[in-house]
């Protein structure tokens, strides 16, 4: 959507609270502003509220079709209809084509970027097109499943409307018979539900049911990391996507699981705590009143559970009525950021929260009372991210229901642009707040192997290299074979010098046993540094695939056997051959130091990261003089991956990961 | 009896509460005998020894609350304990062939044991508590796992010196974490998993299930193991039992724990017992089982039932006031706290009672009983309420249950309502007692216990 148009739309919410409706309710004034909104379409909402007046006289639906219309506002669709159309029709004979699903992508891909292009950007208020009688066909649909299906006989009126009634799941979305597509699609199951299984007719059960359902017959293919072209927004390009993100196959499992009277809902994280990325996925409320996430799409059951060790900073749900506290923010704050009308913070549904009070530098001059709250986050090195806005408060930053045991910053309004306003800091555990003041008082020596945070089965697998032996041998079954060096630590030097008495033929890594091969890299040098190679060769079981990944020089592809003892990975020198050195690179996620890898160290130095200069790694570990003595620290890579966070480093040397 | 001698406690102990300018802790001491000088050795080492404020809150927060907790009286407990040891030990035997031959002890010996206890102020020694005391306090503090609770939520779930009634003042603790707490000599150090409780509890979890080498008796058995080098030597249990023993590993390692149940069975297939811990975001998780299953946030998703339980130290000061108040005393457990609506859906009632019915009645507690699957005893009591403005009322009834409301007719109880279905949206159906015979009400009854 251009900033133009997305400024209309936004302009409709302007004037809201400017206007005065004495003796009336909010949801009047809402209702009033919603059908001024729609111009020459007023009519149409008219006719809507006329109908469940007159025609049918059911003052629950009149009070959902007022709802509906007095939150209208701010939701959009496409301008040109007729595009819109065209491009779901060439896509759907694209998604039905008998081509692989590659094949469609890119072709949905070439025609959004080519005939369709530009689409997204011309958009219409949905006040000012919606039709009487699609809004009339919502409404009732939605009553009939909410009044008829047993698993929905719990809902309150609220949940309801906001989790079964809404027209649309998601904007954009063609204003279709969405909830007759889908349940056409993929209501066999439902429609056949044992009478006499109570189990089956409970929203965990019909829930489960659904989503087997519409698994198995969409069998999603997550495309991560690509532009999939225009979303597939019509009930017929939904029902036929093969290929998607997960956001898409959230938003199909919600529209259809809303047909069928399931109360199902969008939450989603901007990013995860310690990441770049964001995540979305849906929940429910079970029978028993419990929200449900699924840590998904349709592929993961909601009994799965939900991200155990993840840390998330802030849940929003995506909802269909208006966030009035961000209307009123839209509104008077000096520097607007562009949170979301339709989001509500939910993060206290999930998990413990902490409401925080933050110590704001002295002598800074702010030009607005609203303040922010923001992650460092990764984009082609260290940034911020916006969470959400919070008020000043007797110089505080207040902020509300912010995620623990992550390290956020303060930002503020000088006039100009956002500036951080606090030290970074973190909330613990227990909901405490510590800062990360800088302090160059004294300087340090800073000592770092990594760029990110390491799990388990990082660490797990780079131990699999404990106990490895470097051997040589005059024969190809290693008969008599050398051993020259023990593996005994994982912070193993980039090169393992070797001391071998002679020249041999054969040399090997033979790996530990009960560590199924698993290994990253490795590479043979002479005493010159020069890589030696003639043969790769291993254990009878390894195959030449195995062989090929501990050479190939991709350190995320393995030397994986399917054995857990006897693994081994060599090279056949051709003739007897002095090996001087060997790297071993143990299998990991691909963010430790790696020589030849261009790095810089930068430090917050209170307002801002400090670079200290690029240079070429050499080693596994990188070592950095006269460091302050403390402040919060981020490696960067140029030359490869994303993966990068800040650190601190404690007293004892330990680092940890933020 | 052990209500009976329970009671009595309570009596000289708390009943003073109200006329006495007594503070709860003094009430205690006073009715701990020649016992309290242990108790106040506790007191005085929080106050001089170690100056530790929340360790002395700690430890008023134990003696005020200690009236609720009892352990066997004598020593007779031993003999059966040891013989216990030995037929654990004896390998020759299946674990079927064990709990038989505990069973028969049981009845033949140690029957009336449960009968004859001594409250915990009256045995309970000034080491053991200071033990307790100081070591859940250090894992409270310095334990990365356990940062995540409160002050109060430490009293409840990492401080207590036991966590069932009856089970021996022994060093639990140790003995637990010596035998499944090998894993957390030697962690594998990450920057996820490493030091939380999530990880950390399933760590315990997998070293008892292995440990142990779970296996599941669920017919009567011999008098319970609650002796900490039993635990860890069982060889057979059923799922309260080793709910219990996950719960108490947990609270060893610094892992906030506690013990939830049902007062009926399940309506489907579900534990009436199970653990709960505090994951580092601050979530309670369920075992859903016991420590054979992984912990989580789901829980039995198709299960319904009027009432869940924890199983606290504190005295739950609305089951004392019934305790002292109510001219019929059911045997309601003073430790246990309403936590039916994490669980379900529930409503508030207040159910009118017919007026010539309200004339009966004697007592202006109420009592609401839930359908279960039983002939000799088709109701089961789940909770009290009080008569108000000719309604009985009770607080959080699950939905989707079938309940009968009883009260007091200065003999017995009797029904005063027609039985009716709490159903899924609040909303009450009432039904004709005689039909409820029929098959098609079985949906909305639980197993009896």
């Amino acid at each position: 959507m251009n900033t133009l148009l997305r400024r209309s739309i936004y302009a409709l919410f302007a004037t809201l609270i400017l206007v005065a409706f004495s003796g009336c309710s909010k949801d009047d004034i809402y209702l009033h502003y919603a059908l001024k909104a729609a111009g020459e379409n007023k009519s149409e909402l008219k006719a809507v509220l006329k109908h469940y007046r007159t025609v049918d006289k059911d003052p629950m639906k009149l009070k959902a079709a007022k709802y509906l219309i007095a939150n209208m506002p701010g939701h959009y669709s496409y301008a040109d209809t007729a595009k819109a159309n065209k491009y779901y029709a060439v896509a759907l004979k694209i998604l039905t084509s008998d081509r692989d699903m590659f094949w469609k992508r890119d072709t949905i891909q070439r025609i959004s970027a080519g005939e369709f292009s530009g689409m997204e950007r011309n958009v219409v208020p949905d006040v000012k097109v919606i039709t009487a009688d699609y809004l009339i066909y919502n409404i009732d649909h939605a009553f009939t499943q909410w009044r008829t299906r047993p698993w929905a006989q719990n809902l309150t009126y609220d949940e309801f409307r906001e989790y079964l009634l809404p027209y649309k799941v998601v904007e954009l979305q063609k204003f279709d018979h969405w909830r007759d597509t889908l349940i056409a699609h993929f209501g066999d199951s439902i429609s056949r539900l044992p009478a006499d299984n109570e189990q089956c007719h409970t929203i965990y059960g019909v829930q489960e049911i659904a989503r087997n359902e519409l698994y198995w017959k969409m069998r999603p293919n997550i495309l991560w990391e690509t532009s999939n072209g225009i979303p597939l927004l019509s009930a017929e390009t939904m029902v036929n996507m093969k290929f998607g993100a997960c956001t898409d196959y959230v938003t199909l499992a919600t529209a259809f699981f809303r047909s069928i009277g399931i109360p199902t809902y969008i939450d989603d994280i901007k990013h995860w705590g310690r990441g770049f990325q964001g995540h979305t996925w849906y929940a429910f409320t079970s029978d028993n009143g419990i929200l449900t996430p699924t840590s998904e799409d349709i592929t993961t059951p909601a009994s799965w559970g939900f991200f155990t060790y993840e840390r998330f900073p802030k849940i929003n749900r995506s909802t269909y009525s208006i966030n009035r506290d961000v209307l009123k923010y839209r509104n008077k704050a000096k520097y607007v950021h562009p949170f979301g009308y339709f989001r509500h913070d939910v993060t206290d549904l999930y998990f413990r929260t902490s409401d925080v009070k933050i110590k704001i530098k002295e002598g800074l001059k702010l030009k607005d009372k609203y303040v922010y709250i923001a992650l460092f986050h990764n984009n082609n090195g260290p940034t911020t991210s916006i969470l959400d806005f919070g008020r000043l408060k007797n110089g505080m930053a207040c902020f509300k229901k912010m995620g623990r045991e992550l390290m956020y910053i303060a930002m503020g309004f000088d006039g100009m642009d956002l500036i951080p306003i606090s030290d970074p800091f973190i909330i613990k555990k227990d909901g405490s707040v510590e800062y990360v003041e800088y302090d160059n008082s004294a300087t340090r020596t800073v000592k770092v192997r990594r760029k990110y945070y390491e799990s388990y089965n990082v660490v797990h697998q780079r131990r699999k290299i404990l106990g490895a032996q470097i051997q040589c041998s005059d024969n190809r079954d290693y008969r008599d074979a050398v051993t020259l060096y023990t593996i005994e630590t994982t912070e193993i030097p980039n090169r393992i010098k070797l001391n071998a008495p002679r020249p041999y033929r054969y040399w090997r890594y033979m790996s530990p046993d009960g560590s199924w091969g698993n290994l990253a890299e490795i590479a043979w040098y002479d005493k010159n540094g020069n890589k030696l190679w003639n043969k790769g060769i291993a254990n009878a079981e390894a195959g030449q695939d195995a062989i090929d990944r501990a050479y190939d020089g991709n350190l995320l592809s393995n030397f994986e056997i399917n054995q857990p003892d006897g693994n081994w990975i060599g090279m056949d020198m051709g003739k007897p051959t002095i090996v001087s050195s060997v790297m071993i690179i143990p299998r990991s996620d691909d963010n430790d130091v790696f020589p030849g890898n261009e790095y810089e160290l930068l430090f917050w130095n209170g307002s801002r990261w400090v670079p200290t200069g690029p240079e070429i790694a050499t080693e596994n570990e990188l070592e950095y003089e006269d460091m302050p003595n403390q402040c919060l620290f981020w490696l960067r890579n140029y030359t490869r991956g994303r993966d990068e966070r800040p650190f601190l480093i404690k007293t004892d040397g330990t680092v940890e990961w933020w | 009896m052990k209500k009976l001698a329970l009671s009595a406690f309570l009596l000289t102990a708390v009943l003073t509460i109200g006329c006495s300018k007594h503070s709860p802790v003094a009430d205690v001491l006073d009715s701990a005998g020649s016992n309290r000088t242990e108790l106040e050795a506790v007191l005085n080492h929080y106050r001089t020894v170690d100056n530790n404020p929340q360790k002395l809150r700690a430890t008023e927060f134990l003696i005020e609350n200690m009236p609720a907790h009892y352990s066997y009286a004598g020593t007779q407990i031993y003999e059966y304990y040891d013989y216990a040891a030995r037929i654990l030990a004896n390998k020759s035997l299946s674990p079927e062939q064990q709990r038989d031959s505990l069973l028969s002890i049981t009845d033949l010996k140690y029957r009336d044991l449960p009968s004859h206890t001594v409250p915990d102020a009256q045995v309970i020694k000034a080491d053991f508590l200071i033990k307790n005391i100081d070591t859940s306090y250090d894992r409270w503090v310095n334990c990365d796992w356990a940062r995540q609770i409160t002050f109060d939520e430490y009293l409840e779930w990492l401080l207590p010196y036991k966590a069932i009634e009856l089970q021996e003042l022994d060093a639990w603790r140790d003995t637990l974490l010596a035998h499944f707490g090998k894993g957390l000599e030697n962690p594998i150090v990450n920057d996820v998993e490493y030091n939380t409780a999530s990880g950390v509890a399933d760590m315990l979890r997998n070293d008892a299930y292995k440990g142990l080498n779970r296996y599941g008796l669920y017919t009567r058995a011999g008098l319970p193991l609650l002796s900490a080098h039993l635990q860890v030597t069982q060889t057979y249990g059923n799922i309260p039992d080793y709910a219990l023993t996950a719960a108490l590993l947990m609270r060893s390692a610094g892992i906030p724990a506690i013990l939830d149940e049902t007062p009926v069975g399940s309506r489907y297939t579900a534990a009436t017992k199970w653990f709960v811990i505090i994951d580092d975001k601050g979530v309670e998780r369920t075992s859903e089982w016991d420590f054979s299953t992984n912990i989580s946030s789901i829980f039995f998703p198709y299960e319904r039932g009027p009432k869940v339980y924890r199983t606290t130290y504190a005295i739950n000061p609305e089951r004392w006031e019934y305790s002292q108040n109510a001219k019929y005393q059911y045997p309601f457990d003073l430790g246990k706290k309403d936590v039916t609506s994490k669980y379900f859906r529930t409503s508030n009632l207040a159910i009118p009672i017919d007026k010539k019915v309200r004339k009966y009645l004697k007592d202006k507690y109420v009592y609401i009983a839930s359908a279960v699957r039983s002939e000799e005893n088709p109701w089961q009591i789940v909770d009290f309420g009080v008569m108000k403005h000719g309604k009985a009322t009770f607080h959080d009834m699950g939905h989707e249950v079938l309940y009968q409301i009883q009260g007091y007719d200065g003999k017995t109880l009797i029904p005063i309502s027609e039985p009716f279905i709490l159903q899924k949206d609040g909303s009450i159906e009432y039904v004709s007692a005689d039909a409820l015979n029929s098959p098609d009400f079985d949906k909305w009854k639980n197993n009896a216990i």
